[in-house]
């Protein structure tokens, strides 16, 4: 078997280099396919760090600019307050007919023009003869004595909306600091 | 699966044993047919790459040990060859229990692969 172990002839030789350039080739491609995979994999894996990264970023500007917001609506409302009004603690207050008042804090900005969007919460409660949609949209006006009103002597006229909307449109006349709303819509809402 | 290399020219040995880890094979090598020998004695391959033309221990020496010893039908060989050893030689090894193919160099790497998958 020495014949094969001592073979050394050129041929063989070069059978071996062959080979090896065969391998060496074959190796280099691969080795480089897979480092393009590698930074491949690499670069997706950094992205989605990226991405992560970006997200957090996002959300905490989101926080911040709400939370500047919510603080620009709280200074945007404290405009409407209306100050010095004696014992009343808000700046607004609901009255009746009979000069009760509700003691209420609520604030919002009506662009001039829009249409003011009321929603009647459980309407259902309240008796059928009562017509909601008309205390809201009503424009008719009554005219009733103050002494019956005990507001003041026999004699002296005021005036009396049945309907939101039509108090709302009188007001209106007048030169406000800020918008009075007049169209009104009215919609039930559970 | 576990290969062993046995060839006395190491770039090839080194640079097969690259190339097929990085397809998935667990590749050992060694560079002379004594220790390739003890090797193969020493631990069980799924697969064993075999040069026939080595000097001192040819390939075809460590065959003749291993069928001597009773131990060549355990194996599955595949001879890797740059001689020119005659068809008839190596179809008279091919007849061995234990010897799987014949790969003559220069051979594809996709060929290696596709022989080592059919053992």
């Amino acid at each position: 078997m020495s014949e094969f172990s001592q073979d050394d002839s050129d041929e063989h030789f070069l059978r071996e280099l062959e080979q090896e350039k065969i391998i060496l080739l074959k190796l280099e491609k691969e080795v480089i396919e897979n480092s393009a995979k590698i930074k491949k994999e690499q670069s997706i894996k950094l992205n989605k760090k990226q991405s992560v990264i970006i997200s957090l970023l996002a959300a905490g500007v989101t926080a911040v600019v709400n939370s500047s917001f919510l603080f620009v609506t709280v200074l945007t409302g404290q405009q409407y307050k209306i100050e010095n009004i004696g014992n009343i603690q808000s700046g607004y207050i609901i009255q009746n007919l009979r000069g009760d008042t509700i003691d209420t804090w609520l604030s919002g900005r009506i662009v001039s023009g829009t249409v003011l969007h009321v929603g009647l919460i459980n309407a259902e409660k309240y008796p059928d003869r009562v017509s909601l949609k008309e205390i809201i949209l009503s424009d008719e006006a009554i005219e009733i004595d103050d002494l019956l009103m005990h507001k003041g002597p026999k004699g002296n006229i005021s005036t009396y909306f049945v309907g939101w909307s039509g108090s709302l449109k009188d007001a209106s006349k007048q030169s406000t600091e800020f918008y009075i709303p007049t169209n009104l819509e009215v919609a039930y809402e559970k | 699966m576990k290969i062993l290399i046995i060839d006395d020219n190491q770039s090839i040995t080194d640079m097969l044993q690259k190339y097929l880890r990085i397809k998935g094979f667990e590749v050992s090598t060694v560079n002379n047919g004594r220790n390739g020998l003890a090797a193969i004695q020493k631990q069980k391959f799924d697969s064993v790459l075999l040069d026939l033309s080595m000097p001192d221990f040819s390939g075809i020496d460590l065959i003749e040990t291993l069928e001597k010893d009773g131990q060549l039908g355990n194996q599955r060989i595949i001879l890797f060859t740059a001689s020119s050893i005659s068809n008839e030689i190596i179809n008279s090894l091919l007849k061995k229990e234990g010897i799987h193919s014949c790969l003559r160099k220069p051979v594809n790497l996709s060929e290696i692969i596709q022989t080592l998958s059919l053992v």
